[in-house]
């Protein structure tokens, strides 16, 4: 009887030496990123503006003035800007006198309110309802992730959703390890003609209908197309993707969703 | 009463500044081209190759951009009611190169005398999240610092010297002292700082005649993107089931151990 009971005693043990190790491995959190397959990449690259110029981006540059206490330059009020002037060049030498001033490009259509910074993203698709907040960039000079897994974040550098152009970038985590899955997580199931509703602090809502979803390894990421402050409107989520580094504590890739205005 | 007259005839148009040291420029771009009005109580008109090009432009004042093809250019500056440019007050030769851009800023020397003085725009992109900040000392002053929110970022600049900085953008409070000392001489200004621009400050006029003003501008669109998106940092970490394997491997070996040293002391007997 005792032999038996010990024959019993020392499988029990064995068995629990075999299983504890299997349960662990089996119980352990898998990593949140996904791994996609791009589609419509080709689209989304034709939305960026074109490549920079080597020097300069010189059409881009502009008088402006700024707050100071003493008489800065040039105003914007009475006289013409000089740089709409300048900038005609159709205008002969001598010909006249004065340049008139182009006639200000005055309001946007009556029924688009100016957009203003995003505060809540909603993915019907997934069920995702967010608040969004304003990031910059950290200290390394990479983009700012709101530290809630459970917040997306507004690049506040680059455009806002539903400006007249360039690429809205929003960003949230696919996890942490504090506080697990992310926003985020699944949104490489996107795909094209799902919907995104943003919602600004004004309270107006923008519709759009997603375009592509790209994935590529964090060398190849085409941050100048994703970051692009100009080409034509798009919304751009951004996420992690690809393996789970368990060495540097980072997803070899990134995933984003581009989409376009619903007009 | 500021007017601009824009020449794009081939070669007639012409201001422009000299210059060293600026970027390697793309072929066909043509040079920009701000010119900056430092001299206190004094409009003036700016010829370009003989041609007018800033009619009656104001003390404090900016004007441009103005594109221009690269070359070398003859500028005369004038009283304001001169008819031509044949008397002028100030004269200067210029040499832009293509896509580069430049400052013509026409001032007082630190001895109270006008002067031109040509400089390079910084235009390279700025890192994501900066901004850059030039100051240029084109006043009729002795040499300086200038401080951002008190701390002295920029020392002991000279006329016609210029200091940049590049940093996080946002509002600054900057003031220009007398160098080595808090004797405020200009300021404290709040300067608004953009992402991805490039602000530069003129301090002009006299510090004897008490006429000491900034004149500025921008330059945006010089911004980059960032460096990549951290967006993730794994599946949670939880203890729990580090503890659980602990405590099962222990449980194990504990009845395994007993049941076969039973076991052992059964068959011995």
């Amino acid at each position: 009887m005792s032999r038996r009971r010990a024959a019993t005693g020392l499988a029990t043990g064995l068995a629990l030496i075999v299983a504890a190790p299997v349960i662990w491995w089996a119980t352990q959190p898998e990593p949140a990123g996904q791994t996609v397959s791009s589609v419509n990449a080709s689209a989304a690259a034709e939305l960026a503006s074109p490549p920079p110029v080597t020097s300069g981006e010189s059409g881009l540059a502009s008088v402006s003035s700024q707050e100071m206490p003493s008489k800065t330059s040039p105003p914007s009020d009475s006289a013409p800007p000089p740089s709409e002037a300048v900038d005609s060049p159709a205008a002969p030498a001598a010909s006249s006198d004065t340049v008139p001033a182009p006639a200000p490009p005055t309001s946007a259509p009556a029924t688009a309110p100016e957009p203003t910074a995003p505060i809540r993203i909603e993915l019907p698709a997934l069920g995702v309802d967010a608040e969004v907040a304003p990031v910059g960039v950290d200290s390394e000079g990479l983009m700012e992730i709101p530290k809630d897994v459970d917040t997306v974040g507004w690049y506040r550098f680059g455009p806002v959703p539903g400006a007249a152009a360039g690429s809205a970038v929003l960003s949230g985590h696919v996890d942490d390890y504090q506080q697990g899955q992310g926003v985020f997580a699944r949104i490489g199931d996107l795909g094209p003609a799902d919907e995104i509703r943003v919602t600004d602090q004004n309270g107006s809502t923008r519709r759009f209908t997603v375009l592509s979803r790209e994935e590529w390894s964090k060398g190849e990421v085409p941050l100048d197309r994703l970051f692009d402050r100009g080409g034509s409107p798009r919304l751009v989520l951004i996420t992690c993707g690809g393996s789970f580094n368990s060495s540097t504590l980072g997803y070899d890739d990134n995933i984003a969703i581009t989409a376009v205005p619903i007009m | 009463m500021r007017r601009l007259i824009a020449a794009t005839a081939a070669g007639s148009l012409a201001v422009a500044a000299a210059l060293f040291g600026a970027l390697p420029a793309s072929a066909a771009d043509p040079a920009e081209v701000y010119v900056v009005h430092g001299i206190p109580g004094l409009p003036v008109d700016v010829y370009v190759n003989g041609a007018l090009t800033l009619d009656d432009f104001q003390p404090e004042t900016v004007a441009g951009p103005l594109d221009l093809p690269a070359g070398s250019y003859e500028i005369a500056i004038t009283a304001a009611d001169a008819a031509d440019a044949s008397a002028p007050v100030l004269t200067a030769t210029a040499d832009v190169a293509e896509g580069n851009s430049y400052s013509l800023v026409a001032h007082l020397d630190a001895d109270g005398n006008p002067t031109i003085t040509p400089y390079a725009n910084d235009i390279s992109t700025i890192s994501a999240g900066q901004t850059r900040l030039v100051v240029r000392h084109d006043a009729a002053a002795p040499a300086v610092d200038v401080r951002a929110g008190g701390t002295v970022v920029l020392a002991g600049v000279t006329n016609p010297q210029e200091g940049v900085l590049n940093i996080p953008a946002g509002t600054v409070s900057a003031d220009v002292v007398l160098a080595g000392t808090t004797t405020v001489a200009l300021g404290p200004a709040s300067l608004n700082l953009a992402e991805g621009s490039a602000t530069f400050v003129h301090a002009v006029g006299s510090a004897a005649d008490g006429t000491l003003a900034l004149v500025s501008f921008v330059i945006p669109g010089l911004h980059s993107a960032p460096g990549g998106v951290p967006a993730g940092t794994g599946p949670a970490d939880s203890s729990l089931p580090g503890v659980a394997l602990i405590v099962l491997l222990t449980a194990g070996v504990a009845l395994a151990a007993i049941g076969g040293r039973r076991l052992y002391l059964d068959r011995s007997l």
